[in-house]
Formats: structure tokens, sequence, C-alpha cells
């Protein structure tokens, strides 16, 4: 089969499944049981990832016809207006095919998962109806060649994360978590939207390929300076992707199921910004200030909410902070220019954060729905599968060698450095070491230690069935070698070789001079790789040895420590707490001030411009009650109209016509 | 000052202004009597007052021709005609509407009001 | 003995006497014809109204004019007056009010009316004509049947059907009571 079709059958395939699911899912469980529902679209998704394995291959490698340029498949125009012509088409090349594995495979590997997790729910044809659709729009956004075909599976990508983390809508948390991701992200689809706009003003065109060429050869002559539209477009990043400020949607969507948050918010849809970001990145490079910008917010997102993360005690908020700060990582490393780098960590990360949630979504699902990490502890020996998976997933997150997530964290430091930019640098350790120690403390406080489980549900506690375990172990093995697989040698790897035709022009214009080779004598790259390893290893032992495997005085001073501490200390802890305040505050600015003016809007709308309107009826209706006094029906009355009017005419024209003769 | 008023009847503004008086008189008999046949009576004023001007300028025209005069005083003599037969009719109507009404004061007839 | 022209105390002609005496006569008589509550001294008014034209008709050169005005105003129309307001009487008419409520504004009409005719007039410059013409009898005749025969037959059947429709308006209903 050519390759064109294969490539449209790839977001094909999943509008069926949702169309098929959507349509007669109900009807099926009902009738025949979950199964019969599930079938379609979990084949569906296995379909799609063996399609996707095809096509994937040649496409890294740039063997026929793929190409270092990339296969455009053209469907049909889509929208053929005048000057604006959009077309359904679709471009694949290396970076597409690194989404592609990371979207197609946890995509696959969740909808497995969910066949066990969902197995008590009465509305699991909807799920995984949902879950279809999600993947349509992921694949769609990420396979587009035009912008509005990716913004089509951008807003796409919206809806399917609003429909699932508001999957169990009679909660209330539930259904208010997924309307503030929506609204959230809308508010960076604003930007978005504006960049596209602006794009198409500067280029006139909406292809991909065509108008970065554009942009970039315009230079200083495009109507709207490049830095404009690069932050525009990082906007829509910023909301898809979770980043300060449109973070505060991403540890509420939390109240959707646990393969939801394993799939949308730890391995693609949140990864979709970075993807954009990535494939404009010749935009970027050309406005370096915007680049900056990326940096600083990416950088900070990481160390907020790696402090966040500290103190949360919810399993699944752990992992949503952490999210996010691996996220800033990412968009720090796309502003240092280390593109091939933030793809890196985007796989790898996606591999071993969906490890972790599948993982926590097991552990959740064997203590019976318990979330809070307070209530756990001890749980190595009854559930061995999952410690084992979400110990190698912990050590990948953690950085320690030679576990992918070392490989791609290093990379984007040392680029970092390289590049530069020792403040990215330097964050990026503390944040490192910050990064250890939260997901020890997770770890600790949910398998180590004494048991802490309510002791009504500890006889209870047992493995998952192997729909779940089987996930797990498939994920964990990426987890452990895909830095060695792609990420050697440093700096140089296989992952490295097969973008280089993606970020070459952007690597051009950056044009950034070759850095030091020694550093303190050493050469550099030993340095800075001795320092992640140390900064990794300290944050593990500190905290496995306060919340894992310390002894119990230890523990109990650390608990006295926090309760007793007044002053900044008892500052840091209630700001870590209360997540920086930044709902409290968005709660402020929108809701009580921004409700003050829309009720101020509201009450004009009303008195002053309905007023207008329904003022000239009444002032009509008056005028007409007034004027039928004139009609008395009485002769003498208009008679003495009459003599009026003939006094005025007779008067007017002796006046103006002028005194007789 | 008396003396000024020497060859007042030659003057043809006097029998004018006089005619414009009348006129006057009339018009405010029509529009401020509530009788209706108050009303009528200031309609005959009004229209001797027409007469009288019609006469004058019948009077006082062009020379030459002597039977200027006496178009004056055809048309005066038309007027006086269609006075009548408008009397006539007025008066019967008012008759007719006094005895539906049983009262000649126009304030009542008014049926075609709002 | 003949008359001196002009009279010796007033300094003016006795033309002009009698028509000053005319004119003063027919507007306190109009007056009285709008301003009198009995409607009854009203019409008497309005004949007095009549003779006093009928004499300044007399002093403008058309006798028969004034004759007619005499036979047909006074004869006729002033009597039909006073005989449908002999038919309309009321018993409340002596209280009633006799001015309606627009008396203000048709005053000041009235008064506009006549400044505006006056002023008009007197700032027209009329021909100036050396002496009254006397519209003899028989040049009206003469003008009356041959130049305007077809006015004066449709004044006649103006005539009649003004009496057809006075009597037909005036009659009473069949077995209406009296």
């Amino acid at each position: 089969m050519p390759y064109d079709t294969l490539i449209a059958l790839i977001p094909l395939l999943p509008i069926l499944g949702f169309a098929f699911t959507a349509l007669f899912g109900r009807r099926l469980q009902l009738r025949l049981g979950r199964a019969a529902a599930e079938i379609v679209p979990v084949g569906i998704v296995i379909a799609v990832w063996v399609i996707a394995m095809i096509v994937v291959v040649p496409a890294l490698q740039h063997q026929a016809p793929f190409g270092t340029e990339g296969l455009d498949v053209k469907s049909w125009t889509w929208i053929p207006a005048g000057g604006l012509s959009v077309d359904m088409g679709f471009h694949v090349d290396a970076l597409t095919a690194c989404l592609l594995i990371v979207v197609t495979t946890i995509g696959m590997l969740v909808h497995i998962y969910s066949i066990g997790y969902m197995a008590h729910d009465k509305a699991t044809w909807r799920f995984f109806a949902y879950l279809n659709l999600f993947m349509v729009s992921m694949l769609v956004l990420v396979l587009a060649d035009n912008w509005l075909l990716v913004f089509a599976g951008w807003e796409l990508v919206g809806l399917s994360s609003y429909s699932l983390i508001g999957f169990w809508y009679e909660r209330r948390s539930a259904a208010l978590a997924a309307k503030k991701a929506f609204i959230v992200n809308r508010v960076g689809d604003v930007g978005f939207a504006l960049g596209i706009m602006a794009i198409f003003l500067n280029t006139g065109t909406l292809n991909i390929q065509a108008s970065l060429k554009m942009l970039v050869d315009q230079g200083s002559s495009n109507t709207v300076p490049l830095t404009v539209v690069a932050l525009l477009v990082f906007a829509g990043a910023m909301g898809k992707s979770a980043q300060f400020p449109l973070h505060v949607w991403l540890p509420d969507a939390m109240e959707g199921p646990t393969p939801v948050s394993a799939l949308i918010h730890a391995a693609t849809m949140v990864n979709a910004g970075v993807y954009l970001v990535a494939r404009a990145n010749p935009l970027f490079a050309s406005a370096q200030d915007a680049m900056v910008v990326v940096a600083a917010i990416g950088i900070f997102t990481a160390f907020m909410a790696a402090t966040i993360a500290f103190t949360q005690t919810d399993i699944k908020r752990v992992l949503a902070f952490s999210t996010l700060s691996q996220l800033g990582y990412m968009f720090a490393a796309l502003g240092v220019g280390a593109f091939s780098a933030a793809i890196f960590h985007l796989m790898s990360h996606g591999f071993f954060k969906g490890l972790l949630f599948l993982d926590s979504g097991s552990v959740i699902h064997s203590v019976h729905d318990e979330q809070d990490m307070n209530r756990m502890g001890g749980l190595w020996r009854k559930i061995p599968i999952t410690h084992a998976t979400m110990l190698v997933g912990t050590i990948a997150i953690a950085g320690i060698p030679p576990l992918a997530g070392f490989f791609s964290k290093d990379e984007i430091l040392g680029e970092a450095f390289k590049n530069g930019f020792t403040w990215v640098w330097g964050i990026g350790v503390v944040v490192a070491v910050m990064t250890a120690f939260y997901m020890w403390r997770l770890m600790g406080k949910t398998f180590y230690g004494e048991s802490r489980v309510d002791p009504a549900v500890a006889p209870k506690v047992h493995e998952s069935a192997w729909q779940m375990t089987l996930p797990l172990v498939l994920l964990a093995i990426p987890s452990i070698f895909l830095g060695m697989a792609i990420g050697l040698p440093l700096g140089n790897g296989l992952l490295v070789q097969w973008l280089s035709p993606v970020f070459e022009h952007a690597e051009q214009i950056l044009a950034r001079p070759a850095a030091a080779e020694t550093l303190l004598g050493l050469p550099t790259d030993v340095v800075l790789i001795s320092i992640s390893v140390i900064a990794a290893l300290a944050g593990l032992i500190v905290g496995l040895y306060l919340f894992g495997w310390g002894s119990r005085k230890v523990k109990q001073q650390t608990v006295d420590a926090v309760s007793s501490a007044n002053g900044t200390s008892r500052f840091l802890y209630r700001l870590s707490l209360n997540k920086w305040w930044f709902d409290e505050l968005n709660d402020l600015l929108f809701i009580r001030i921004g409700g003050r003016v829309a009720a101020f809007l509201w009450w004009f709308d009303r008195t002053i411009v309905d007023g207008t309107v329904n003022g000239v009826g009444y002032a009509v209706r008056d005028a007409g009650n007034g004027l039928r006094q004139i009609q008395t029906g009485r002769v003498q009355n208009y008679a003495l109209g009459i003599a009026i009017g003939l006094i005025v005419m007779a008067g007017s024209f002796l006046l103006i016509v002028g005194q007789p003769r | 000052m008396l003396s000024a008023l020497n060859l007042i009847s030659q003057n043809l503004d006097a029998y004018l202004v006089l005619s414009g008086i009348l006129f006057a008189i009339g018009t405010f008999g029509f529009l401020a009597r509530r009788n209706a046949i108050s009303m009528l009576m200031s309609i005959e004023l009004m229209l001797n007052a027409v007469n009288l001007a019609f006469i004058s300028f019948g009077a006082f025209s062009y020379n030459g021709d002597a039977r200027h005069a006496a178009q004056a005083s055809t048309i005066a003599l038309i007027v006086i005609a269609s006075a009548a037969a408008e009397a006539t009719v007025g008066l019967a109507i008012v008759i007719a509407i006094y005895r539906n009404k049983k009262t000649p004061l126009v304030d009542e007839y008014d049926a075609m009001s709002q | 003995m003949t008359l001196p022209d002009t009279i010796p105390f007033l300094g003016f002609g006795w033309n002009d006497l009698l028509f000053l005496l005319f004119a003063a006569v027919m507007v306190a008589a109009a007056l009285a014809v709008v301003l009198q509550r009995d409607i009854i001294r009203a019409g008497g008014a309005m004949i007095i109204c009549f003779a006093a034209l009928a004499g300044l008709y007399v002093i403008a050169g058309t006798p028969v004019v004034a004759a007619t005005q005499v036979l047909v105003y006074i004869g006729a129309i002033s009597v039909l007056v006073l005989f449908a307001i002999m038919l309309t009487q009321t018993k409340a008419a002596p209280r009633a009010l006799v001015f309606q409520t627009q008396i203000v504004p048709a005053a000041i009409v009235s008064v506009v009316i006549a400044l505006l005719i006056g002023l008009t007039v007197l700032a027209t410059d009329w021909p100036k004509q050396v002496a009254t013409q006397v519209a003899a009898a028989a040049d009206l005749a003469t003008t009356l049947f041959t130049d305007y025969t077809l006015p004066f037959e449709v004044v006649s059947v103006l005539l009649l059907a003004a009496v057809v429709g006075g009597v037909f308006l005036a009659k009473r209903e069949r077995g209406e009571a009296e």
C-alpha cells in the first residue's frame, strides 16, 4: 500500500472508531457486555499503531519517499476562497514521526489499560468513544500540513480533553475541572488564532512549510513583527501545555479517570504545545527575544511546579505538578535553542510519565480508590509489579543514568549551559534536585515504611489485572532503554541525526558559536554530567531518608519541624501547599472583579441600550397619544385650526415675499 | 382732525378696512359661540363682508367701461343667492340635529372624536 | 340753496358723514351679533347690520344690490334664522355658557386677521379714482343676462336644490312624535 494511503488512514480509522462507538456503543454494552463495545475502538487503535510504525521507520531515516524534507499528502481542498486556499493535507517528516511514536504507542497502551481500569464503570462505551475522538484530534494536529488544520486539531483536542476530564460528570468537581481546563485552553487559543492570522497577513499562505520559509525570508519587512507572531503562537502553546500563568487547569484535570491523566496530561495533549513551537522553529529562531521569553517562562514553570509538588498529598496531584515541571524543562530547552533535546525529553517523558500515571492508577485501584498518600504505605510487598514499574519510572524521571530521563534532561541542561544560558542551567539543576526529592517522597509515602492504609481496606489490597499490568511493563521498557538507544553519543545521538533536517534552518539562523571545550580543567560534558548526577542522587537520598527508610525518630522530627514552623518556613510551606495562590488570584481578578465589570455591562445593556430602544417606542407612543388630543370631533376646533393655518400662511407670505406695493 | 376724514367715502381703503373688520368679527363669532345658529349668523356676516369688498372694488375700478361696476354687482347678487341657499340648508340641518340631540349647542356634536 | 361741500363744524362732506354713520352702525351691530347672550337679540342685531350694509352699498353706487340685500337678507334669511331660533330653543339657554373654551385663541385669531387685512390694504397702492360710478340697472341687467347667463341659471338650480334639500332635511320622520 502506498504511503499516501497509509498516512491518510492514520487519522481516518479513529474517526470511524469514534463514530461507530458513539452510535452503537451503548446498545452493544447493554446487550452484549463491555467487551463487545470495546473491541472496535481498541482494535482500531492497535491497527493505527501498526500503521504508524510502518510509516515511522522510513520517515525517521529519511528514506524515500520521505527524504529529508518529509512527505506531503494532499487530500482535497477544504477552503477554496480566492486568496485563501486551505487544503486537507498531511505532512510527515522526522518530527512528525517522533510525535507519532509517542501518541500511538501510549494511546494504544492506555486503551488496553482502560479495559481493566474501567471494568466497573457503566458508561465504558462512552469512555472509549471519547478516547478514539482524542486520538483523532491529536493525530490530525500532528499530521497537519497547514496552520488551520493544526488549529482544528488543537480545538478538537481541547474538546476531547473536556469530555474526558468531566467523564464522571455527575461529580460537580469533575464538571468544574473540565470547564476550567477548556476555558483556560481557550485563553491560549485566542493567542494562537491571532498568531495564525498574523502569519497569513505576513505571508498570504497557511501552509506550514511555505509560510515559515517566507516569514524568515521576509525578516523585518513583515507586516506583523516576527517577535509578536512568535509570542502569539507561544501563547497557544502556553494554554495547551499549561505553562505559567495558564497552568491552573492541569492540577484540577486530575478529576478525570487515571488513563485520561496518563494519555492526555502526561503524554500527548500537553506535548502539543511543545510540538507547535518545535514545528515553528524557524519562526522562533528569527525572533530571539521571543525565545528568551519562552525559556524564562519554561524554567519558571519548572521551578514553581516543583516547589508545589513538595507538599501535595494526593498522588495524582504530585504527578500533575511533576508534569508541569517537566514541560517547563521542554520549553526551556526550546527557548535556549536545543530543539532536538526538547523533542528527546518529550518522548522520554511521555513514556515514563505515562508509566507513572498508569502506575498510580494501579495503586489507587488496589487500595480501592484511595488517592491520599497519607493513607498508603508499605505497599511494596503487596503490589510488586506496580511497585517495580513505578520504581523504574521514578529512577527515570529523577535523571539517574542510564535510564531515559538522565539522557534527555542532561542534554537539555548541557545545551543550556553551552549556549550561554547559565541562569537556565542553574535553575534547571536546582529543579532536578527538587524533582528527585519529591518523586522519592512519593515513592516513600506510597510504598515504603509502615502501612497507614485504612484497616478495613488493608486485607483486600491486591495486584491489578493483566490488562493493567501489561501496559505498565511495556512502558517500562522504553523508559529504561530509550535513552541509550537514541541518545548516545551525548549531543549527537540517533535522534539528533534524525531530526537535524527539521531544525537545521533554525540552527543556521541562530549560529551559535562552539562552546568551550574544557571547564575547570575537565571536558565540559563530563563536568556537567557529574553535576547532574550528584544533584539527582542528593535528592534521592534526602527524599528516601525522610519519607521511606529513615528511622522513625527522623520522620517524627520532620513532621514536628513542619507543623511547628513559623515565620518564613511556615509561609513557604503554605505557599507551596496552596499552589502559590494562583487559583485565588484568578478568582479575584476574573470572577470577582470581572464579575463586577460584567454586572455593570449588563446593567448598561439593560438600562441604557434597551432603555434607548424602548424609549424610542415609548416616545412614539406618547407622542401619538398627545397628538390624538387634537381630534376632538368638534368642528369649531377644526375651524380654529384652519384659521390659524390661514394666518400663518398669509403672514409668512407677506413676510417672505415682501410688503405689497 | 376730523377734517382728515374728508372724502373718506371716495377712498377705497376705508371700504376694504371695513370689510376686513366685519370679516374678523364674523370669524370670532364662528369660532367662539356655542350655539349652532350663532355660528350660522357669523357666517352670514363673513359673506356680507366679502360682498362689501366686491362692491367697493367694483365702485373704484377702471373708469372707461361701465360694465366693470356691473360685473361687481353681478358677483354680489350671486353671492347673496348662494348665501340664501346655504342658510336654508344649514338651518334645516341644525333643526334636524336638534331633533336628535335636543340641544343646539355644538359642544354636544362630537361623535367623530377619538 | 345748495348744500356746502363740507359740513361746517365737522370738516368732511355729506357723503362722508353718511358713510361714517352707516359704518359705525354696522360694526356695532356686528359686535352685538357675536357678543349677545340672548340669541333673539343677536338676530335682531343682525338685521340692523344688514340694513347698514345696504346703506353702504348705496353710497358705493349700487342701488340694485342694496335693494336685493334688503329683500333677500333682511326679508328672507333673517326671518328664516329667527324661525330656526324659535324652533331650537332650550329652557337652559339663559343659564348656559355663551362662549367656547377656545374663546381666547379665537379672539387672538380674529384680531390678527383684521390686522393682516387692514395693514395689507393700507399698504397697497390702489389705483386712484375720480368719482364713484353708479351701476345703472340697465347695465347690470345687460351684464347679468348676457355675459353671465350660465351662472344665473346655475344659481337658480342651486336655489331649487336648496329648497328641496331644506324641506327634506327638516321634515319630521313618519310616525315621530311632536
